[in-house]
């Protein structure tokens, strides 16, 4: 991973996390949207976080 | 003597714009919500979640020792915190004025000098994640039975305790990390081996931290995932016993 995505590792995380607490939180006031979109949410948040601990894994910084 | 700028203390990033900071800050007050809201349900056809017992019940010790880890502090501080913007251990002064190096994390107020202690926990709850994955493979009575959340959880398992076991504090409570000479001591070229062994693994502690906490949050939304009915478990083997 190049040093300069390692520079954005805590956007992405804050981000990530993010997105899967709002979903979160959708579900719990049950905001209508549909359950499909709020899973692939998660799911990219998910990914996100991850994404977010591999670049800085990657960097020496 | 060789000073830098920055400020002491915690209190500082109280008054400073630092968007770092204070997202952080929004994100720890949603996390604690969501937490609240969506306590852990425990077990679910026999798997258990890693955040459940005994997880649950010492959960602010297991999160202190993660978070005065040696891999997430340097993460922190240089990406969360920004501060201090950059380190420099400067010379001490002694009461006459001569001068003292380095002399070691023994301050009792700073909580990142329990680590040690924080680590004893650590160590003592790692059995029960192994029985989690034992429980996962005969929950059906009569049977043996491999799927993918039992793979999860012994892979969760595994991670924790490399991340335990490559732990600097573990070096120093366990292998004679405290020790200036192996050669004086009884025991000393056994010990130096299990050093260097452990030494070997704590170069990968950071890798070890952030890969376990993707597997920690991965597994538990898993299990929810489970819960809420997804399609998302796979049998590999079942046989009667």
């Amino acid at each position: 991973m190049s040093e300069n995505a390692a520079r954005y590792r805590y956007p992405l995380f804050f981000v990530g996390s993010f997105l899967m607490l709002i979903m979160a939180f959708f579900l719990h006031f049950g905001v209508e949207v549909q359950e499909l979109y709020i899973e692939i949410i998660v799911l990219v948040g998910f990914v996100l976080f991850v994404m977010s601990m591999v670049v800085g894994l990657g960097s020496k910084e | 003597m060789f000073k830098t700028e920055r400020k002491q203390g915690w209190f500082p990033e109280f008054t400073e714009l630092n968007w770092r900071f204070w997202s952080f800050v929004i994100l720890l007050i949603m996390s604690l919500g969501a937490l609240t809201w969506f306590p852990v349900t425990g077990t679910f056809e026999g798997y258990t979640d890693p955040f459940y017992s005994p997880t649950l019940l010492v959960i602010p010790l297991i999160a202190a020792f993660r978070l005065s880890c040696y891999a997430y502090r340097k993460d922190y501080y240089r990406h969360v915190f920004k501060h201090p913007q950059a380190c420099a251990t400067g010379i001490r002064e002694g009461k006459n004025g001569e001068t003292r190096g380095y002399s070691g994390e023994k301050g009792f107020f700073a909580l990142n000098n329990y680590h040690r202690y924080f680590l004893y926990v650590g160590i003592a709850i790692l059995p029960f994640f192994y029985y989690d994955f034992g429980v996962s493979l005969f929950y059906e009575p009569g049977y043996f039975v491999l799927r993918l959340g039992s793979i999860l959880l012994i892979v969760n398992a595994l991670l924790l305790t490399l991340w335990t076991i490559s732990c600097h504090a573990f070096r120093h409570v366990f292998v004679r990390g405290q020790l200036d000479c192996f050669s004086c001591s009884l025991g000393g070229k056994t010990m130096k081996k299990l050093y260097d062994g452990q030494s070997f693994l704590n170069r990968y502690h950071e890798q070890f931290a952030f890969i376990s906490l993707i597997i920690v949050v991965g597994v538990d939304l898993y299990i929810r995932a489970l819960m809420v009915g997804l399609p998302v478990d796979f049998t590999f083997l079942k046989f009667a016993i």
